[in-house]
């Protein structure tokens, strides 16, 4: 016992004292995942649309009109803190403040910010900077006192998802700034039509009910219509694509480190160190079964280091880990250790195919990205046609990304009882295999 | 440049013995090919933006249906469910219009997009697919609707939104546009009627009728704001999901042969070192060849190697109708401007190194990001600006640009020269740096061999300078 642990430990010194090694098996995923990362930290898996704010601009070049500057309400309106707390205020003081104005209106799905001019404005949707922007004229308020005014959303391609979004938005405003226009020049021409009311209105007796009845109109609560927004109980948890991308790289970085430290016992032949523990007195049995549970530890340490690293690394990056779901660590330490037997048999039996070193490594590697890519990496194997879907569940991989991805949905232990039990029991069949292979190969009798 | 062709043609051979070589250098892409564009395809069609909405209609009155028609011709991806119901009602509301002639949400509905399979829909099942994802929101619009509108009474309609951020989301604001658009001039009217009322200006129930009848004649069309939709050029996002739900070959073929001839061609790295440290070049230098014919002869054998891996895979992936065929001689082109600049590459980078694992470790962290970062295991376009920018940095995203611009924008000549000039800087930097950088150890073995006459036959970096050391 005392020989098969220093063996593996003789196996693990040497393969993290080599800084080549620490690059390609540590670093490399953990870049690979911050460029996902980076790429897709707002994609989710089975959602059409990336799960984040959408970025729009406004415009405002309303130069106003004697009833202030409309153009203004827009900006109130989509902007979280306007600049101004108040509009200018018209002669008559109708609109003196209607900051009340669709205050009920939802604008959690936009971040905007206001854009100096048209121009720019136009250059950032182009450059895709901006989803869209509103662009409001100069003679905005000035047409609108005379009944017609119009304003641009302006945004890439006809068939764009959420500037259509946008512009329902500042359609919505734009309706409630039509519904308070229309109201007041009603009133207005109802109560000119009637000498007394006339003379109330010429004198500004009526413009404290005038501004009550502009601010009414404004409320979305004066609608006949009401909606009643019921906030959804049911949060189910979802994966991000970066998770599940950062999953499958690090399955299948440990699977390349497994598969190359099996194939080190062709460099240990053809180097003669074999040859030499072999004539020591150490029993065959234990000199491979000391290799391979240095491999199998070796797995465990990266595989734990880069769960560990990507975690912190998309903490560092400003995302949280698992969207306010607990992972299982009672489960993923399970899985962990299945997943890297699995991948470390795995790893036995494709060098004790192959010939040399240089045969295990090349073609073990197309083999595994191979297997992976049935597996479900990059691609959930759903996605994929019959029978390739089902072919999947014949490959190690697949039954370790599945587990993976039911402990970041908030499962636990028995949900990926299964899974571990399964990947255990190809771990010991791709053990056996590989041992009698490597064995054979390499000339153990 | 006879010595040059021997040399390549005996490094050709070399790399190209046995079916192994072939298997990792077209049967592995091809492989990969077939899957990543399979699970492309799969995944755009299981990402289209369709925003189901669930309706749950009580009234079935004249006006619920005009509110759904007004929901339905909002924003394009929204379906509304149960679509039987929803066709019937669109089909009044629009006045039967010829399908063509309809918007595609309102075609969208025309078909099973719901995913009902026949079933009737109901609250609990309503409940069912908003929890699991399938819808993303339910209206529920009272019974009682109609007849509150038409007296000007408020009508209270349910929204529940799915999990989602953004979906439900996009639902909410266009149901609360049709609100808006459709309780504007019953707000006006009231309002109006009632302080004329108060101030005794009317009076009566004919009032509200004549304020309503006014407020819906000022509403138009047009409204008194119009909201004007601008739009710009090609939604580059659209077209190409567009054109992946028909083939996901188109992303998989050139991206995948991009990064397998980049890796391919990388090889050549740990190839020399490995050539090296056998001694191969030791022996290869003290023949009567020039040193620039020795280099020549390894960088055609491997530009000769990429251009043929190029090849064979881009006929493959016009099989698989990729679309690269429609302007073969600007492929040709772009496929001949990358190769020439990963060859220099891997020359510079060759330099770099004194060992096969060093080499080896070198090539593999170049390609494994220069090849995402390039775009070539995702668009380019669907990373933010910044990473845009970075990513150009890469001769795989100018590579790909060109072929992208061929593959789905129906790109022309003028679309292949600027990245191909770009690949050739590529190719002419990387190579002024790898042949800089041979010749400081050139001088360093001129110093030290200088009155050897070996000197000139030797190649430093192919291991001369460690003998002369020795």
């Amino acid at each position: 016992m005392t020989k098969l642990l220093a063996i593996a430990r003789h196996e693990i010194t040497l393969r993290y004292a080599d800084p080549v090694i620490l690059l390609l098996a540590i670093a490399l995923p953990l870049l690979i995942a911050a460029l996902v990362n980076l790429a897709f930290a707002h994609v989710v898996l089975g959602r059409s649309i990336p799960e984040a704010k959408v970025p729009v601009g406004i415009v405002n070049r309303d130069k106003g009109s004697q009833w202030g500057n409309l153009g203004t309400l827009f900006v109130r309106a989509l902007t979280p803190e306007p600049a101004a707390t108040t509009l200018p205020a018209n002669p008559t003081g109708m609109l003196r403040d209607p900051t009340g104005m669709l205050r009920n209106l939802r604008l959690a799905l936009f971040a905007v910010r206001g854009v100096a001019d048209e121009t720019e404005a136009r250059r950032l949707v182009e450059r895709e900077e901006l989803v869209a922007a509103l662009l409001i004229p100069p003679n905005f308020s000035e047409d609108l006192a005379m009944e017609r005014a119009t304003v641009e959303v302006y945004f890439v391609g006809r068939e764009n998802v959420l500037g259509v979004a946008f512009k329902n938005v500042v359609e919505t405003l734009a309706n409630t700034i039509s519904t308070v226009e229309i109201t007041l020049r009603m009133t207005v021409k109802g109560l000119l039509s009637d000498p007394l009311t006339r003379t109330e209105l010429q004198t500004g007796m009526l413009d404290d009910a005038i501004a009550d009845l502009v601010l009414t109109a404004a409320l979305l609560e004066s609608n006949p219509i009401q909606i009643q927004y019921i906030p959804s109980i049911v949060q189910p948890a979802q994966v991000k694509l970066a998770h599940y991308l950062a999953a499958t790289i690090a399955i299948m970085f440990v699977s390349f480190g497994a598969l190359v430290m099996s194939a080190n016992l062709f460099h240990d032949k053809a180097q003669w160190t074999l040859q030499r523990t072999y004539i020591s007195p150490t029993r065959p049995v234990i000199i491979l079964g000391g290799q391979v549970l240095g491999i199998y530890l070796a797995g465990l340490i990266q595989m734990s280091v880069l769960v560990a690293g990507m975690a912190f690394m998309e903490q560092a990056l400003g995302s949280s880990t698992a969207d306010g779901i607990k992972i299982d660590l009672l489960g993923l330490t399970i899985l962990i250790l299945a997943v890297v037997a699995a991948a470390t048999g795995m790893g036995a039996a494709i060098a004790g195919s192959a010939g040399t070193y240089t045969e295990a490594t090349n073609y073990g590697r197309a083999f595994l990205v191979l297997m992976g890519l049935a597996g479900g990496f990059f691609f959930p194997v759903e996605l994929f046609p019959q029978p390739l879907d089902l072919l999947s569940r014949v490959t190690f991989q697949y039954w370790a990304i599945a587990g993976f991805t039911k402990l970041a949905l908030g499962g636990g232990i028995t949900s990926i009882l299964p899974h571990s039990l399964i990947l255990t029991a190809m771990a010991i069949v791709f053990f056996a295999v590989g041992n009698w292979l490597l064995r054979r190969r390499i000339g153990f009798v | 440049m006879r010595n040059v062709w021997i040399i390549a043609r005996n490094d050709l051979q070399i790399t190209l013995q046995g079916w192994q070589s072939w298997f990792l250098l077209i049967g592995v892409p091809v492989l990969i090919i077939y899957l990543v564009g399979m699970g492309i395809q799969g995944f755009v069609q299981s990402v289209s933006p369709t925003i189901r909405i669930d309706i749950l209609d009580w009234d079935r009155s004249p006006a619920s249906r005009a509110f759904v028609a007004a929901l339905a011709d909002t924003n394009e991806p929204l379906v509304l469910c149960p679509a039987r119901d929803f066709s019937q009602s669109m089909s009044r509301a629009e006045s039967r219009e010829p399908l063509e002639n309809l918007s595609r949400a309102q075609r969208g509905m025309t078909d099973d997009m719901c995913l009902l399979a026949g079933a009737k829909l109901s609250p609990e099942l309503a409940q069912e697919r908003l929890s699991n994802e399938v819808t993303s929101a339910i209206i529920t619009i009272p019974k009682g609707f109609a007849a509150a509108l038409e007296k000007g009474d408020k009508t209270i309609l349910n929204f529940q939104p799915g999990a989602a951020l953004v979906a439900p989301q996009i639902a909410f604001g266009a149901t609360q546009q049709v609100v808006t658009r459709m309780g504007g001039p019953i707000v006006a009217a009231r309002l109006s009627s009632e302080l004329l009322k108060a101030r005794g200006v009317e009076t009566g129930l004919e009032s509200y009728a004549a304020r309503l009848a006014e407020a819906k004649a000022s509403w138009g069309p047009p409204p008194p704001i119009q909201v004007r939709t601008g739009v710009t050029g090609l939604n580059e996002k659209l077209i190409l999901r567009a054109q992946l739900l028909k083939n996901g070959f188109k992303m998989s073929a050139p991206g995948i042969t991009v990064m397998f001839v980049m890796i391919s061609i990388l090889g050549m790295t740990a190839s020399l070192a490995e050539e090296r440290i056998l001694g191969i070049l030791r022996r290869v230098g003290m023949m009567p060849v020039r040193q620039a014919h020795l280099l020549g002869g390894k960088l055609l054998a491997t530009f000769l190697l990429g251009w043929f891996q190029f090849a064979v895979l881009t006929l493959l992936g016009e099989w698989l109708g990729a679309g690269l065929g429609s302007a073969p001689l600007a492929t040709m082109v772009v496929a001949s401007a990358y190769v020439l600049a990963v060859t220099a590459m891997a020359l510079a980078l060759a330099t770099l190194t004194r060992t096969p694992s060093q080499a080896s470790a070198i090539a593999t962290v170049a390609w494994v990001v220069l090849v995402p970062l390039g775009g070539a295991w995702w668009p380019l376009i669907l990373v933010p600006s910044w990473m845009r920018t970075l990513g150009h940095l890469s001769p795989v995203a100018w590579c790909l640009d060109a072929l992208n611009a061929l593959v789905f924008y129906q790109g022309t000549w003028a679309d292949v020269v600027l990245p191909s000039g770009v690949l050739v800087l590529f190719a002419a930097l990387f190579f002024v740096v790898g042949v800089r950088r041979l010749d400081y150890h050139q001088g360093d073995l001129g110093q030290s061999a200088r009155d050897g006459d070996r000197a000139e036959a030797a190649v430093p970096y192919f291991g001369i300078q460690t003998i002369d050391a020795e």
